[in-house]
């Protein structure tokens, strides 16, 4: 179907963006990939008035280390993401996230900033950022504020955003040594939502769990940070104990609902099999590097 | 498809049966919905706008009154409702009933909805938690009005924590002389489920 | 609003709402019917065309969006003749119907200017955004590797 008619704004500058976004308030929509926003366009789920391209603004799309931060601005493509030397490298948990969202050409014009914004349940760098304990920059005309990415989500399509709001930078702390991570998603096909999927980020310290970060994917109204299974695993020694503990409590957070790709016990138990295997992984990376 | 959900309310039960059908008292706790006629004493005509995130829908229908038990503290609507932008359409039966507990009365809604159209077809079951997140507002806001708060202290509660409160366009209801309890958990049964289904399907 | 896009090297100037997808723009307002609608879910890629010599999904993004920018449909890949990927299709037999055929070969000429080599999976794996009904992919992988080999060949 044919989204209903809007008006279309392109600024150029952010400055320019923010100003439409207070002008037009809840009936303006910043439209970045596209990807998630324009298909609810088409089906007339969502109709704003205004829409507001913000893909000509320069500035937000590096991705570099800087403060103690990986920052990735919010324009940044997945695919520019998964090629990026410096995430290849040093985050892994982003690494192997990045080419499995969607498919190559949904790749090529998502962004994360827009995915996050979204807060799909469905999608994949919330639990990603989630898992490595990130947040992201929140600017208005009126300034800028840092927001965990934990009290980023509310429910489904909700944030915490104002609508005059727009994401301008993704943060995740700066890799450690001594640190893994990586994400599992089991989906029915390419390009399908996730039937779950689990982010695990482990960093040791003197052989010892010093964090532990886990997001779960499609398994709640909106990405899980699982909190008790994270804390099962701080301080403690990484083994295969410790880990399945962790996979059982991970799978007692999730809620997942019984659909079309599977009943509420099948995705639990594949929590459960991710977080153990997921954990498995980071710990190998983390006592190599 | 079968949405359950109950409160608990610190009330005894005729205390809860009468307040629940004082329309006039309940309807600020219930955001998004709106009646827009009344047919006749056991048939209303209402609407129902829900809007989360970018996803707006507008669903307009009508509620019957099919049973009613005084003594059981038991009704049972049916309703039709139809997506005004050609989404889809909702049918429900809604059974709703009190029950006395130790510190209060449950209020239990058991809802049979089925869905068609585009809506069924993008519908992911994601937003259960929606349906609770409006049954805990819907609740907080009873039980305030049950302790005597006043219409502003309603829309004090009504506007802080509750996200969706402020989210959705809180339509005034107007007051309708012999509406029921269950026209209102019919609303709230429909924009519950309507929650869920506004999944569109490509990342 | 007035927009001008670079459709295979010509320029071309439309008048359009901003509503009208891409898709829609180069079918219906500029004629150029290679491209397909094929799902309207942004699930199959028979949409996709290039954007600056990137593939995307034109049934996804507003034609608003390609204001001065470039973009290469199915009609643009030969220059005159057959591009090595249409003839690699032809000779392979990677197509049936065709419907999914534009899509493919688009999706096929990106891979190969940056891979110019590719494996059967890192064929497979470029084309996952792409779906086919008919052929079950076997002589589309085929046809992506052939016409990669000709055009290493007509480079030497």
């Amino acid at each position: 179907m044919l989204p209903a008619r809007f008006e279309y704004h392109r600024p150029e500058t952010l400055d320019e963006a923010l100003a439409l976004l207070d002008q037009y308030g809840d009936d303006a929509k910043v439209l970045a990939g596209g990807m998630s926003f324009i298909p609810l366009m088409k089906l007339r789920f969502a109709s704003p008035g205004h829409v507001v391209d913000i893909n000509r603004i320069p500035g937000l799309s590096g991705i570099s280390e800087d403060g103690g931060w990986l920052r990735v601005g919010a324009l940044a493509r997945h695919n520019e993401i998964a090629r990026s030397d410096l995430v290849k490298a040093r985050y892994p948990a982003m690494a192997t996230a990045a080419p499995l969202i969607s498919d190559p050409l949904v790749r090529n014009l998502g962004t994360i900033g827009g995915s996050l914004a979204h807060a799909d349940p469905a999608g994949d760098w919330g639990s990603v950022v989630l898992a490595m304990g990130g947040q992201v920059v929140a600017r208005s005309s009126a300034g800028e504020r840092v927001v965990d990415i934990d009290d980023l989500f509310q429910t489904t399509f909700l944030t915490t955003l104002q609508p005059n709001e727009v994401i301008t930078e993704v943060r995740v702390p700066v890799a450690q040594a001594r640190s893994g991570g990586t994400y599992l998603k089991l989906e029915r096909k390419v390009g399908d939502f996730a039937t779950v999927g689990v982010a695990v980020q482990l960093g040791l310290d003197d052989g010892r769990v010093a964090s532990a970060g886990i997001g779960l994917t499609s398994v709640g109204p909106r990405n899980i940070k699982a909190t008790e299974a994270e804390a099962s695993l701080a301080g403690n020694e990484p083994n295969e104990a410790a880990f399945a503990e962790a996979a059982r409590l991970a799978a007692a957070a999730a809620r997942p609902v019984t659909d079309l790709r599977g009943s509420v016990d099948y995705k639990r138990n594949v929590v459960e099999v991710f977080v153990r295997r997921g954990l498995a992984r980071a710990l190998e990376m983390a006592r190599a590097g | 498809m079968r949405i359950d959900s109950e409160f608990t309310v610190k009330a005894p039960i005729e205390v809860v049966w009468a307040h629940l059908l004082d329309v006039e008292r309940i309807a600020p706790c219930m955001p998004g919905a709106q009646l827009t006629e009344v047919v006749d004493d056991h048939t209303w005509k209402g609407k129902t706008n829900i809007k989360i995130g970018p996803v707006s829908l507008s669903f307009a229908g009508t509620v019957e009154l099919h049973e009613r038990d005084d003594s059981a503290h038991r009704v049972v609507l049916k309703a039709q409702g139809m997506e005004q932008r050609g989404k889809g359409a909702a049918s429900a039966s809604v059974v709703s009933y009190l029950q006395g507990v130790d510190d209060g009365t449950k209020v239990v809604m058991e809802t049979d909805l089925s869905i068609s159209g585009a809506v069924a077809q993008y519908g992911r079951g994601m937003i259960l938690d929606i349906s609770q997140r409006m049954t805990r507002e819907f609740a907080e806001c009873l039980e305030s009005n049950l302790a005597g708060a006043s219409a502003s202290d309603v829309s004090t509660a009504q506007a802080g924590e509750g996200a969706l409160a402020s989210q959705a366009p809180v339509a005034p209801v107007r007051p309708v002389r012999g509406l029921r309890l269950g026209v209102w958990a019919f609303w709230r049964a429909i924009a519950r489920f309507v929650r869920r289904l506004f999944g569109r399907k490509e990342a | 609003m007035q927009i001008t896009v670079t459709i295979n090297g010509t320029e071309r100037t439309a008048d359009v709402e901003p509503r009208l997808l891409l898709v829609h723009l180069l079918r219906e307002v500029l004629g150029l019917t290679g491209t397909h609608v094929g799902c309207d879910t942004t699930n199959c890629g028979a949409c996709t065309v290039l954007l600056d010599g990137v593939p995307v999904k034109s049934c996804t993004m507003f034609g608003v969006q390609a204001d001065g920018r470039s973009i290469t449909t199915v009609e643009g890949l030969g220059n005159g003749g057959l591009h090595p990927i249409q003839a690699a299709f032809k000779e392979e037999h990677g197509l049936q119907c065709g419907f999914c055929t534009p899509g493919m070969m688009m999706t096929g000429a990106a891979l190969l200017e940056e891979n110019p080599n590719p494996t059967e999976d890192e064929v497979r794996w470029a084309i996952s955004g792409n779906i086919c009904r008919c052929t079950g992919y076997m002589n589309i992988v085929k046809a992506i590797q052939t016409a990669g080999q000709a055009l290493a060949h007509k480079e030497s």
